[in-house]
């Protein structure tokens, strides 16, 4: 984000901004359309506030994550990759989580081989009701990745 | 729903049922669970339907629900037909056959099936729908409280108050009963939209049949004072309860007592509640508490593993499919213990709020026992509203209020044309309220006027009689779907990328947090934006309008929408598109509403940040979007029904009301299977007649084909294709082709092995003293009947479901008869659930005695001295009883019929004993994973007669439903194949879970079954060459939208 787009801002809003800067993580969330997607849009829906630290990508199923969408910005620098997908059984394809769950335990295991911090990657069961508890996902993970500090992908990548 | 139509009937336009040729429109009351399947169901075959709800917004008992028995998941999205969904209640509000009428009564219903007149009186909400913002603030000025409305007695809202978040609408509306007019909310809203002046306005809808599933409600606590419900606070009802260890409620899933919010250690649930208790009216067991109960024991011990529970009990219930394995995995787990006991009284230790419990067990002994917290699991009546209802529908109604139908029309209320579904009708669980929801909807949709009454006023039906098709039948209709899509000659999106970027400030909900002229001028400076506007309200058709000016003027040729979620108008939208001459493909949505402007509010600085990457993001996905062009295959109409007893039959017969071909396939060389053994149905009714009738009704409908002798030796195709090879004895085989399959093959009474049956003649099955007492022989007078013989044994696990009720009714008549006779039911848990709980009490006041039995001690049966004895160990007292029998009764279960090798041949499983395996037992009882292919009868589970009718005409419904779409399209998106680079290598085949891809023998590239693709993307992941994607989706898109995220860090 370009820091003169963010200049022009209402004075209202001003009261938002903190004094001094924190760092503040990039979180990537593959959300399955049918549970995980409608309980951040329920969170929405009954004014559930957390940070905005989230970049939502709504897929059909967590099954339907590919390792590399996780991989890659991780490379590119994000903070964090958040995976959230119906609980065990509710799935709407039957067993896209299960997949998920299979995967998310092996590219954690490469991750981790390959010097990445794979605490990075969460992958969580939030159902289409649970606008509470996404919004407490989200804010946890800022919470965490905040103290982890930024992905050191950004800066090695830069030099 | 259109966005527009709930206006269309505030201002009191009348509805009239539009096009007639697809079937005359349906009242459905009561929008719950039931009402909303009926509604989409018919919405589907092509109905008009207005779904009328008394609450402020539909949805019903499933605000309340987020797990359920015995998966303890919501689901309840699954319930919709064909196809994983959104919400039921979402899918409600956008079907454009279905209009919602919330806040509404039914206060007159003239006419005869066909064409009725309804008069619905619409409640003023006191604020403007169109207008509301839901912002809450007048809720926040309101000063009067009421007791709050999901959330049970103790939680208060204000009396300006928002209905559940998911019902539809959720905008607020005033409880005039406590509101005091004071006008701060009126004065504080800043739309203006509080109207305390409303007023109420009536509508006259013109439907050919009425629905009616308004549901039912938990009998109040405080009935029974002596438990102190309303007193002591740390005594719930079960409502509470599930509100409290609910995720979405009150205290966010913590038990925690509400005198000093400390976590109990004892909890104790108290069956029965209002339940079983004629001294209170409420005779009738309610059917569903006692697995609800082991549900919320399930979670209370999940959220808190060392939680002590004791439930006090009579009889444990669990007789729907797979309940006993349930409420034994529950009754096992540590620190829960199930007490066979009646508590008498409850007293509250005023200093530390604990609760003593005084009870009496089995054996007439008095305990006492304290504990931390007591749920009382209250019992389900029909609100006290319905008898007003039943008055204007001018219905009948039983002596406890509940709809009252005849055992062999389930479906059907006193009045012709007037339909009962779900708990309305008797308390009952969510899969039977799916299917009964499913079933009324059949017979709605083939309610005709009775021939005699065709008359003039009713026009548009007399016209229909005249085209020649026969009473009771649905006119031919035209096909008028073309096959395929077809393709534009031009097609814009192989132009390079000219996106309009349309920014909503929704009525500036947006606005208010959004900085939406700084986003507007950051779009701009991307590269393929043509076009960025900012909109009030792009949702209206003012606003779709607007833009699909914009996409002339501008030559667009793709849109990316910043404002509301893309499940909202998406109808909408996509016909925009259309109009527009672009794909609806090439539309790009963005939730800054919900993702941004509702969860970041007061953070305007990185609102707009983060708003700014979200339309990047969506540009960089729709910049290289194509056009999807699905295809439509044509299907058949026809249905093969698999078994010709009472569900089968039940189902063709259906079925071809509705117009459909039928073909029922009879593995003997008689219809009418299990039925033609029912001698007595306690209800009065005729079986007999019944089944002569039902038999001649199938043999002689002209769309119907019945093959006798016959077996399926072959089943291949797929949902709206199927082709079966069926032989038939002697007469060599043939294939058919159907769109649909059901499967009804049925079951039948199980063949005791034990208790000297087969070896001494006095000793029987109760379809043997079915046989006597039909006879008119005499019985002698001591008869002694065993329960659950071959039942909930190892061998045979699960509960016969129909063998308490059988027995206790056989009783009822040897007494009758015989009233000298004495007669002893030994049993090891009385499950006559609903209604049928009349019948055993009436048992008891006869004299029938009841003696338990525990399975290690079963009875034992001798021949002594050529008398029959009966040994039994009292389970209680431990003492050995000895009985003497003239005749021995043993009630045996129900076993499903062989059919291992069809389902083979069907591709379907089987559960562990035989019975057909339903998809999702919550949602979609009488559905399979292989598309197309339902089930019903005692293939699915043990049932009475009734709930078999209910479950074939659910059955033949959901076949209807969709056979009704005449060509079937892919869901959503389907996968498709770059024949280039697949090595037909397999994976996608291994990985696909609905069998829609597949590899022939010898072809170079995998296929995709079109209509079969749910479009998970599970391929897309497993092809290791990348030849498979999603059609209109393009491999790197997702990396570019990383890319837009990523460049930002
Ligand atoms: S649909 Fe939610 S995880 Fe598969």
């Amino acid at each position: 984000m370009s820091d003169q787009a963010c200049e022009a801002k209402p004075a209202a809003q001003l009261a938002a901004a903190s004094p001094e800067p924190r760092f503040e993580p990039k979180i990537v969330a593959f959300l399955c359309n049918w549970c995980t997607y409608t309980g951040a849009d329920l969170a929405g829906t009954s004014r559930i506030q957390y940070p905005p630290n989230v970049r939502i990508i709504r897929l059909m199923c967590s099954g339907s994550v590919d390792p590399t969408y996780v991989l890659k910005p991780l490379l590119d620098g994000a903070d964090g990759v958040l995976i959230g997908g119906c609980h065990p059984g509710d799935c709407h394809y039957q067993s896209g989580n299960y997949k998920a769950r299979r995967r998310t335990i092996a590219l954690k295991e490469i991750l981790r081989s390959a010097g990445i911090d794979e605490t990075r990657v969460w992958l969580r069961w939030i159902s289409a009701s649970e606008g509470q508890r996404f919004a407490d996902t989200v804010t946890e993970m800022t919470e965490f990745l905040r103290e982890k500090g930024p992905n050191p992908m950004r800066t090695e990548w830069a030099v | 729903m259109s966005d527009n139509g709930l206006a269309s009937h505030a201002n009191g336009s009348p509805g009239i049922g539009r096009d007639s040729a697809a079937g005359h429109a349906v009242l459905v009351v009561g929008a719950g669970i039931a009402g909303m399947q009926s509604a989409l169901l018919l919405a589907e075959a092509g109905h008009q339907v207005y779904l009328l709800d008394s609450a402020p917004g539909i949805g019903g008992s499933m605000h309340l629900l987020d797990r359920t028995f015995p998966t303890d998941s919501c689901g309840i999205c699954l319930m919709l037909p064909g196809r994983a969904a959104y919400c039921p209640t979402i899918e409600c509000d956008l079907h454009e056959n279905i209009e919602i009428l919330p806040y509404s009564e039914v206060e007159g219903v003239s006419g005869q099936p066909g064409c009725f007149t309804v008069t619905v009186r619409h409640k003023p909400r006191y604020v403007g729908i169109e207008a509301c913002t839901n912002c809450g603030l007048c809720a926040q000025v309101c000063p009067v409280e009421r007791p709050h409305e999901y959330e049970g007695e103790s939680a208060k809202q204000r009396a300006i108050y928002q209905p559940p978040i998911r019902s539809i609408p959720s905008t607020y509306v005033i409880d005039m009963d406590y509101c005091t007019l004071c006008g701060e909310c009126a004065e504080v809203c800043p739309v203006a939209a509080v109207d305390l002046k409303m007023a109420e306005t009536e509508t006259l809808f013109e439907v050919g049949a009425v629905v009616v599933s308004p549901g039912y409600e938990p009998v109040d606590a405080g009935i029974k004072g002596e438990y102190g419900f309303g007193h002591y606070d740390n005594v719930l009802s079960s409502i509470q309860f599930e509100r409290m260890i609910s995720l979405s409620g009150s205290t966010g899933g913590r038990i925690v007592r509400p005198s000093d919010g400390d976590p109990p250690r004892r909890i104790a649930f108290i069956q029965c509640v209002g339940s079983r208790d004629p001294s209170i009216d409420r005779g009738y067991c309610s059917s569903v508490c006692c697995m609800l109960t082991a549900k919320q024991v399930q979670l209370a011990k999940k959220l808190d593993p060392d939680l002590d529970v004791t439930v006090f009990f009579m009889d444990i219930r669990a007789h729907g499919k797979d309940f006993d394995d349930y409420f034994d995995r529950v009754e096992a787990t540590p620190g829960v213990s199930y007490q066979r006991a009646m508590v008498s009284s409850i007293h509250e230790y005023k200093q530390t709020g604990n609760l003593l419990l005084n009870f009496v067990q089995e054996d007439g002994s008095v305990r006492e026992e304290d504990f931390q917290m007591v749920v009382l699991s209250v019992g389900f009546e029909p609100a006290r509203r319905f008898r007003a209802l039943g008055r204007s529908l001018d219905i009948e109604l039983n002596r406890y209020g509940f709809g009252q139908t005849p055992t062999f029309r389930p479906g059907e209320s006193s009045r012709p044309g007037i339909f009962l579904g779900g708990a309305f009708r008797e308390p009952k669980d969510i899969p039977e309220t799916v299917v009964e929801a499913s079933a009324v909807a059949a017979a709605a949709a083939s309610a005709r006027p009775e021939p005699w009454r065709r008359g003039p006023e009713c026009p548009s039906i007399g016209r229909e009689s005249q085209t020649g098709s026969e009473v009771g039948e649905l006119p031919e209709e035209k096909d008028t779907t073309p096959a395929c899509e077809a393709k534009p000659a031009y097609e814009a999106e192989l132009d390079w990328p000219r996106v309009g970027v349309f920014l909503c400030d929704c009525r500036g909900e947006i606005g208010s947090v959004v900085d939406l002229p700084e986003l507007s001028r950051h779009a701009q400076g991307f590269r393929d934006a043509a076009v960025v506007q900012i909109m009030d309200n792009a949702c209206l058709l003012s606003g779709r309008r607007q833009i699909a000016e914009r996409v002339a003027a501008a030559e667009l040729n793709r849109i990316v929408i910043a404002g509301c979620p893309a499940r909202e108008y998406q109808s909408a939208f996509d016909a925009m598109m259309r109009e527009a001459g672009l794909n609806p493909a090439l539309l790009g949505r963005v939730n800054l509403r919900g993702e941004i402007a509702w969860v970041h509010q007061g953070n305007g600085r990185d609102a707009t940040a983060k708003a700014k990457e979200l339309v990047q993001m969506a540009v960089a996905d729709i910049r290289l979007a194509e056009p999807v062009h699905v295809e439509n295959r044509q299907i058949s109409r026809g249905v093969l029904i698999i078994g010709g007893g009472l569900a089968g039959m039940t189902a063709a017969l259906a079925l071809a009301n509705m117009g459909h071909d039928v073909d029922l396939l009879e593995r003997s060389n008689d219809l009418g299977g299990q039925l033609r053994e029912l001698r007595y149905v306690p209800t009065g009714e005729d079986p007999v007649a019944f089944a002569t009738s039902l038999i001649d009704a199938v043999e002689s409908h002209r769309r119907i084909h019945v093959y006798r002798q016959a077996e399926i030796t072959d089943v291949t195709g797929y949902v709206g294709d199927y082709r079966t090879t069926v032989a038939q004895t002697g007469e060599g085989s043939q294939v058919l082709s159907h769109g649909a399959i059901i499967v009804a093959t049925g079951g039948h009474e199980v063949m005791p092995t034990e208790y000297l049956y087969g070896k001494d003649a006095r000793v029987v099955t109760q379809r043997g003293l079915d046989r006597m007492l039909d006879q008119g022989e005499d019985i002698a007078s001591d008869v002694v009947m065993i329960q659950c013989v071959g039942s909930r044994e190892p061998e045979r696990p699960y509960c016969s479901r129909v063998c308490c009720t059988k027995a206790v009714t056989n009783a009822l008549r040897i007494k009758e008869r015989n009233p000298g006779a004495r007669v002893f039911v030994l049993y090891r848990e009385m499950r006559t659930y609903g209604f049928r709980e009349d019948y055993y009490r009436e048992a008891r006041e006869q004299g029938v005695i009841f003696l338990r039995y525990e399975p290690p001690d079963k009875p034992s049966v001798v021949q002594r001295d050529g008398e029959l004895s009966i040994h039994l160990r009292e389970p209680i007292t431990g003492e050995d009883l000895e009985l003497r029998a003239d005749l021995l009764v043993l009630s045996t279960g129900v076993d499903p019929n062989e059919v291992d090798g069809l389902a083979d041949l069907l591709g379907l499983p089987l559960d562990k004993n035989g019975f057909f395996q339903e998809e999702y037992p919550k949602m979609r009882p009488l559905d399979f994973t292989r598309l197309g292919i339902f089930m019903c009868g005692l293939a699915h589970s043990p049932r009475f007669s009734d709930e078999t009718i209910m479950q074939a005409q659910g059955a033949a419904m959901r076949a209807a439903a969709l056979l009704k779409q005449r060509t079937l399209q892919a869901p959503v998106p389907p996968v498709m194949v770059n024949e280039r680079v697949c090595a037909a290598c397999g994976q996608c085949v291994e990985i696909c879970p609905f069998e829609a891809r597949v590899l022939e023998a010898g072809s170079p590239t995998a296929e995709v079954i079109e209509v079969l693709c749910q479009g998970c993307g599970a391929c897309i992941v497993a092809c290791p060459n990348k030849a498979t994607r999603r059609q209109g989706a393009t491999v790197p898109s997702v990396y570019r939208v990383l890319d837009a995220v990523t460049q930002q860090v």
